[in-house]
């Protein structure tokens, strides 16, 4: 009973991990269909952006929850304004242009703050299920990834804000025609995206030695799963969320965490090629 | 060949030969192999995405595949012959059933960008963990993170003592390249090359004409996945040791974005990109005032907003220009080369 | 060869909850020259891509020359020796003209015939003074041109057009009523299309599709006098 618990938990962080790390991107894929390839990069700023703030005095879910995205979120509005926005509508390129910017961003970070790892640590501490030891800091994230969706589907079916941006993602044109502007809503869109990523660097760096490499372990998960989900932001982002984490999580724990992360590159593989267009391009079509 | 590209070949051999002769006035042997070798893989990818339109976020896996095929099979012959035709087969192999698993799925575009990423960070990772001594291929222990080393390098065809290190392996890697350039002009003037473009430009309404998509850009990409794993085979003999980092992210990016800054209308851009860019990394890693990464990144963004073809057709560009007097033609954006460029 | 070279079977088409193509019965005999005509939505050029192979039918079957082709992928339809131009012009933008003709010569002359093949079209098409151009420059009714040329570049002894005449000159338009009369002595076609001039100027029988289905087929003439017709092209209830 307590295995299956601690299973289920298992699971539903390595879903909300994905999901944490591949928020930012959908947002900006699914919007703008802009691949931004220094994503991983952006999370990393996140994590420094925290670790700073925290060692600095401020309480350390201000840092995470706050600062960290405030901070990449301006970051992101920057290179929005100076790179991005001269490249829309060029997939291919600001794939290019996004990769060039994450080598700039690591060797920047690598100038600032030196190759050595720096960290905090989790605020929460852990506790025991039966036999089990488990991460107390795992429910804070299972829990922030959960209001990041909810969070996210709200903002985009309820607000106006949400209902301006999903309007020009299927027509520019006619979203400029009704008097909004495109470039403005790509402009914030990008903000929101970046800010998400900072988040979710800001709430992970407590769990590892934050290097500037760090994004780059991240940016090829968080793309795969977001290619996989398909043009829906929140859906296509939760279903393939939903298989890898079970799929990773699984293998984990039948062969160990190489075979996890090799069944998830697998199952990628499979989805795509069965799947072309991601999940949300067969299943939940239309769905947010 | 048309007598337009036929002279173009022959000017460009004789260019090879020249720099061939000089260049070792100017670097040292050991740096220029590396460079030579960086720019064969470079021409491989080029050769797919410049005239295939196939845009392979993976090439370094081939790359690596060709360098372990050669590690593995010089370890347990002895001899380097049968590893050198097998370092190009088996990458050959391989590409051309990953290429038939996505082409004839319809995959296209970015779809096919990730499953391509996929693959390289599949092999990169399982390299990284066969560590123990179980993970042995007949007297070539794959080594894990750490690699295969001692394993007979290059040598004379027949005499294992003979061996092709320095500046003979410089030569003849040099030679190889350029051998490997016109065979691909070849290619790229015949039928099949003349295909291969067009389906770049129209893949549906080459089909419409009666042509198996699928099918050529198959070969092509296995193609291309040969020629990488034959820059991997000669890496393996200049390195003296095969790493799991041949497969990495950071390769497969380093490949394209030699391709893009040396442009991707023709062969000779991404070799001049790889060469190029190659030179910077080993220059900047001698200096510790600027982060490699951060001029390799700035350089990558700064060609992609100013000079989005990259470097060698915008030059060509600007030399026609000049030559003719009146605005040469010009293609926007990233596409690709013709058969005959 | 069999008097009858196409025919579909209780064709259908559906897309979701709308059937674009419904129980189309239909044949086509050799060296015919066969219009479709209907108004927009009527399901000519859904039927038209169920034959090419861009479409696979929800139910029916289709024959060429005694083969049943039904779901064959373009590239094998157009193997037979059938010549396609779409809805929208399909060219190779980036190569030249003579390039475009010769990729479609080879298939059927190999290496050496090609280049003479391509010549002849060249030619024939009048588009010898730009032959060296770069398609994507070229006009529109140009490009339609080039077109017709990689389509009879590969001898196809069946052809089929959709909408060849559009966006043209009258002029040009004449001059396509000549090319396909001429391409009729040797192959049979399918022409789908509006220009009700053009398609008297080339004669022959036509087929009047309306909301998926063959509403009648007759010499042109006669569908033009007919008042059904009439009323599906103005809307009315048929």
């Amino acid at each position: 009973m307590d295995f299956a618990v601690v299973l289920t938990l298992d699971i539903l962080y390595s879903i909300a991990v994905l999901v944490l790390i591949s928020a930012g991107l959908a947002v900006v894929f699914g919007m703008m269909r802009v691949i931004n390839l220094a994503h991983g990069e952006f999370m990393m700023m996140g994590g420094y952006a925290t670790i700073v703030a925290t060692k600095a005095g401020v309480n350390i879910y201000v840092s995470m929850l706050i600062v960290a995205p405030i901070v990449v979120g301006l970051i992101g509005l920057v290179i929005e304004r100076l790179v991005i926005r001269f490249l829309y509508g060029r997939l291919v390129d600001t794939m290019l242009a996004t990769w060039g910017l994450s080598l700039a961003l690591t060797g920047i970070a690598v100038m600032i703050f030196g190759n050595t790892t720096t960290g905090v640590s989790t605020p929460i501490a852990g506790f025991t299920l039966g036999a089990f030891q488990v991460n107390g800091y795992n429910f804070f994230i299972i829990i922030v990834s959960i209001l990041i969706m909810i969070g996210g589907y709200l903002a985009l079916r309820y607000t106006r804000l949400g209902l301006v941006a999903r309007g020009t993602m299927q027509s520019s044109d006619m979203a400029a025609a009704l008097g909004y502007s495109p470039g403005r809503v790509y402009m914030a869109t990008f903000v929101v995206g970046s800010a998400l990523a900072g988040l979710a660097g800001g709430v992970l760096a407590p769990l590892v030695g934050l290097v500037p490499t760090w994004g780059s372990a991240y940016i090829a998960k968080a793309f795969i799963t977001v290619i996989s989900g398909g043009a829906s932001i929140v859906t296509g982002m939760m279903s393939s969320a939903v298989i890898f984490g079970l799929v990773s999580q699984v293998f984990t724990l039948l062969s160990g965490p190489v075979i996890g992360e090799v069944a998830l590159l697998v199952t990628a593989i499979v989805l795509l090629r069965l799947l072309p267009q991601g999940i949300t391009g067969r299943f939940f079509k239309g769905r947010l | 060949m048309a007598g337009s590209g036929m002279r173009d070949v022959l000017w460009v051999l004789a260019a090879g030969v020249v720099v061939m002769l000089v260049a070792p006035f100017v670097l040292n042997y050991y740096t220029l192999t590396l460079l030579l070798i960086y720019g064969m893989l470079a021409m491989s990818l080029g050769l797919i995405w410049g005239f295939g339109g196939i845009l392979c976020f993976g090439q370094a896996a081939f790359y690596g595949l060709g360098a372990y095929a050669y590690a593995i099979s010089a370890a347990n012959i002895g001899e380097s012959t049968i590893p050198m035709l097998l370092a190009v087969a088996l990458p050959f192999v391989f590409a051309g059933l990953l290429g038939a698993m996505m082409f004839y799925g319809r995959l296209s575009d970015v779809y096919l960008g990730v499953i391509t990423l996929v693959v390289t960070l599949i092999f990169f990772r399982f390299m990284n963990t066969t560590a123990g001594p179980e993970y042995t291929i007949g007297k070539a222990r794959l080594g894990g993170f750490n690699g295969i080393p001692g394993y007979q390098t290059l040598n004379v065809p027949g005499d294992p003592g003979a061996y092709i290190y320095d500046s003979s392996l410089y030569y003849v890697t040099f030679v190889i390249l350029l051998v490997v350039y016109v065979l691909v002009r070849l290619l790229l003037a015949s039928p099949f090359g003349r295909i291969a473009v067009a389906i770049r430009e129209n893949e549906s309404r080459v089909e419409l004409m009666g042509y198996d998509a699928r099918l050529r850009k198959t070969v092509l990409f296995a193609i291309g996945g040969g020629i990488a794993g034959l820059a991997g085979a000669l890496f393996a003999s200049w390195a003296e040791i095969v790493t799991p980092g041949m497969f990495s992210l950071g390769q497969s990016a380093e490949i394209i974005i030699w391709c893009i800054v040396g442009g991707l209308g023709t062969l000779v851009g991404p070799v001049l990109g790889a060469a190029a860019l190659g030179y910077l990394k080993f220059a900047l890693g001698q200096q510790t005032a600027v982060d490699n990464q951060l001029v390799m990144g700035a350089i990558l963004v700064v060609v992609v907003l100013v000079l989005p073809r990259g470097v060698v057709p915008s030059l060509m560009t600007v030399f026609a220009r000049l030559r003719r007097g009146r605005p040469a033609r010009r293609r926007r954006g990233r596409s690709g080369g013709r058969a005959d460029g | 060869m069999a008097d009858v070279i196409l025919e579909t079977r209780r064709l259908t088409m559906r897309f979701g909850g709308v059937t674009a193509v419904d129980n189309v019965d239909f044949k086509l005999r050799r060296k015919e020259l066969r219009c479709l005509i209907g108004p927009n939505g009527a399901g000519k050029t859904t039927f038209f891509r169920c034959l090419t192979g861009i479409l696979k039918p929800t139910s029916g079957e289709v024959m060429i020359d005694d083969v049943e082709t039904t779901g064959w992928e373009p590239q094998a339809v157009a193997r037979l020796g059938i010549g396609i131009k779409t809805q929208v012009p399909s060219v190779m933008d980036g190569l030249s003209v003579r390039e475009n003709i010769w990729l479609s010569a080879y298939r059927v002359s190999g290496a050496r015939e090609a280049a003479r093949t391509a010549g002849e079209v060249i030619e024939r098409l009048g588009l010898g003074d730009i032959s060296r151009a770069i398609v994507g420059r070229l006009a529109h009714g140009e490009r339609q041109r080039v077109e017709l040329g990689i389509v009879i570049a590969a001898r196809p002894w069946l052809v089929l057009l959709d909408e060849p005449a559009a966006g043209m000159t009258g002029e040009e338009v004449e001059r396509m009523a000549g090319l396909i009369r001429e391409i009729n002595r040797d192959a049979a076609l399918i022409i789908v299309e509006h220009d009700m001039q053009f398609i008297r100027s080339i004669a022959g029988k036509v087929t009047v599709f309306s909301q998926g289905a063959v509403l009648m087929e007759d010499h042109v003439d006669a569908v033009m006098a007919d008042a059904r017709v009439r009323d599906v092209y103005l809307g009315k209830k048929a």
